[in-house]
């Protein structure tokens, strides 16, 4: 039996919608929001998940907007905020790898700008997650009707809070806080390996 | 600016050879459809540098073969394998299908590649090219393909 007898018999050359000038012209105007759909899904996921707490968290301060939610507010939206530009940049810095090269290349270069996104928000997880829990405390004292000022005088504030951020700081340094972390995206992990296996494969 | 009106003349007259790529490696319509939107895209983005030192065809399978390996999409063809009797009459167009599902299951994505340019006439050394990998190092996989292909019936690619 002959493969292409089999594939041409299936239609494999055929589809359902056939290409009219119109749609490849739209598609060439969409190239950047289609790169980023489809070759970031995760990422999206993750800038959607970002994008909403920030505007949760921007949208607390404004219905409150006194200096004792503004500072919390800033603390947790810095980190959102930080996140958020990360996985733009990673995606755009994505979309700009050149796919007519060479297929080995292509997927060297698609895991190495993988590596340097998440090497660059693993580098600072460990602060961006203490900060927004120290946002996180002081936002529920301000809810609580504490100003700034009042906390600043209470010593058991301190000894609560000093410890539990120092805490937290330790916490997500552990591996098994990095396995939590990294059990929340499987999918992410899994395609990585997929595409490593492809490299490795055209290696072997 | 490349010329926009030229290159979706390109794609009209090359869109068998998109609808092949997606074929292999897309499963639903939806997969298909986006792939094929994000194929065009892609190629769109990269025509800048297209310079005719290779035929369009070569390079257009270069980007849609690229998209399609690093849309990091997990092919649900990818379950469990039943084997097939090779004696089996396949000339039925249902068993037939079933044939082509089980031997897109067995072929991983690199080698759906191979595959691809195989049918299509390809010599080993554009192969090569376009992976960008050594001749033998193709050489050593076609040879892995045809042998895995063989315990399923399939004799000959084109």
């Amino acid at each position: 039996m002959e493969l292409k007898t089999l594939l041409e018999n299936s239609g494999w050359e055929k589809s359902e919608e056939s290409f009219s000038p119109k749609m490849i012209s739209r598609n060439t105007e969409k190239t950047i929001s289609k790169n980023m759909r489809v070759l970031f899904v995760n990422n999206y996921k993750a800038l959607a998940l970002n994008v909403f707490f920030l505007s949760i968290t921007v949208y607390v301060y404004l219905r409150n907007p006194t200096i004792d939610f503004l500072i919390p507010s800033i603390l947790v939206a810095s980190c959102f905020l930080f996140l958020t530009i990360s996985v733009w940049g990673g995606i755009v810095r994505n979309s700009q790898i050149d796919r007519s090269q060479p297929i080995a290349i292509v997927l060297s270069e698609v895991l190495e700008r993988n590596k340097m996104m998440y090497q660059q928000q693993c580098k600072y997880h460990s602060i961006l997650i203490t900060q927004s829990f120290l946002g996180g405390f002081f936002l529920g004292l301000a809810f609580q009707g504490w100003t700034l000022k009042e906390a600043a005088e209470k010593p058991v504030i301190f000894a609560i809070v000093v410890p539990l951020t120092v805490g937290c700081y330790y916490l997500t340094k552990t591996k098994s806080f990095q396995a939590f972390n990294r059990s929340l995206n499987p999918s992410y992990f899994r395609a990585k390996a997929s595409l490593e296996s492809q490299l490795a494969f055209l290696s072997e | 600016m490349p010329d926009k009106g030229k290159f979706v003349q390109l794609i009209e007259e090359h869109q068998g050879l998109i609808n092949k790529v997606v074929f292999l490696y897309a499963d639903d319509s939806e997969d298909r459809r986006d792939l094929k939107q994000e194929i065009i895209g892609q190629a769109w983005g990269a025509f800048r540098n297209f310079r005719g030192e290779s035929k369009f065809s070569t390079w257009l399978y270069r980007v849609a073969l690229n998209t399609a390996l690093s849309s990091l999409k997990r092919s649900s063809r990818q379950k469990e394998i039943k084997q097939t009797n090779a004696s089996q009459e396949i000339s039925h167009p249902r068993v037939e299908n079933e044939l082509i599902e089980i031997v897109l299951s067995v072929l991983n994505p690199i080698e759906k590649s191979i595959v691809l340019l195989l049918v299509e006439g390809y010599a080993q050394k554009e192969i090569a090219q376009v992976l960008g990998i050594s001749d033998g190092n193709t050489r050593t996989k076609i040879h892995r393909i045809r042998n895995k292909l063989d315990e399923y019936g399939i004799k000959d690619l084109a």
